[in-house]
């Protein structure tokens, strides 16, 4: 085996991860060849820095409030859901409302009365979606106000 | 012993909140600093991982006991950076003609020369090296635990690290 071959054992070696017919194999190489002894020197000293490198970890009330923002999300998601549906009953109740004398005109054909019925169930799914869209943009940036 | 992570999972799955929570607070610093190490990003990360462990919430259902956990969170919280850097880069592209502002050296804990010039290294290099680097030392996982994260065998994984290692090597040579 050449050296090129030992030398790609060499980090799995440092991170015990060699099975022992090949950490046996590795070191009776190693005990001869100065050119593979030298480069077990350079990785063990690269893993010697990167494990010496963390993270900064975030301030301890991060952790903390954790789980209560995962709660928050969770619960926020159904709110959302629950508040639309409400809001598009309610605004598609009031469309229909003020244009029941229009629905209920007898020269209309049909068609024509599924047109607006379709059109103002559309304008109403969108109007929220664009309500919920400014009040949640609206959120963030307070909220980036606050971290900085 | 603690349940498993499949475990928690199960019980989760059966409407069980508390086993949740534990779930969410055995991995909260898991998935926050391997976040952190993809997207070089402390505000973004505490955000991304919450929004991680809702979509896990949220998929409880078809969650399949017979797999591990961790490796099917970790496609969960890869998708999320990913989509964070991409919508992150087109930001920048509008508002800030500087490239690339991912890269980071604050988020490395006692800094110094060395430290920085390490972990510049680790950002250039090419994505699936760093993922490796970090899954290993960032994550500390095994290679066992990385070839069952990564759905590669075991072979690919030690040789894909020591390319990546021998490439960091080269690269901070001076440091060393
Ligand atoms: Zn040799």
């Amino acid at each position: 085996m050449a050296c090129e071959e030992y030398e790609k054992l060499i980090p799995a070696y440092l991170d015990g991860e060699l099975s022992k017919e090949q950490k046996g194999r590795l070191e009776k190489h190693l005990s001869e060849c100065s050119h593979c002894s030298e480069e077990l020197l350079k990785f063990k000293k690269l893993k010697e820095v990167t494990e010496e490198m963390k993270f900064v970890e975030p301030p301890e009330e991060a952790w903390r409030r954790y789980w209560t923002g995962v709660y928050n999300r969770l619960e926020r998601g159904t709110g959302w859901i629950l508040t639309s549906i409400g809001a598009i009953i309610l605004i598609f109740y009031g469309i229909w409302r003020s244009l029941q004398g229009l629905i209920q005109d007898p020269h209309l054909t049909l068609l024509v009365k599924i047109g607006i019925l379709a059109l103002a169930g559309g304008l109403t799914v969108l109007l929220v979606s664009v309500i919920r869209e400014k009040i949640f943009t609206y959120k963030k940036e307070r909220y980036k106000e606050v971290v900085r | 012993m603690p349940d498993s992570d499949e475990k928690l999972m199960l019980r989760a799955k059966e409407g069980d909140m508390a086993a949740f929570e534990l779930l969410v607070k055995r991995y909260m610093k898991k998935a926050y600093f391997l976040l952190l190490g993809f997207t070089g990003d402390p505000e973004g990360s505490l955000d991304l991982s919450q929004e991680g462990f809702v979509k896990v919430f949220k998929s409880l259902k078809r969650f399949n006991p017979q797999y591990r956990f961790y490796p099917w969170f970790y496609k969960i919280l890869k998708n999320l950076a990913l989509n964070h850097l991409r919508s992150r880069k087109r930001e920048t592209d509008i508002s800030n003609p500087i490239p690339d502002s991912s890269y980071n050296p604050e988020i490395i804990r006692e800094r110094n020369e060395r430290k920085d010039a390490v972990w510049k290294a680790i950002w250039e290099l090419d994505p699936g090296e760093r993922e490796i680097i970090i899954l290993k030392h960032f994550q500390g996982l095994s290679y066992k635990e990385i070839a069952q994260t990564l759905d590669r065998p075991l072979g690919t994984v030690m040789s894909r690290l020591f390319y990546a290692r021998k490439k960091l090597k080269e690269k901070v040579e001076r440091w060393l």
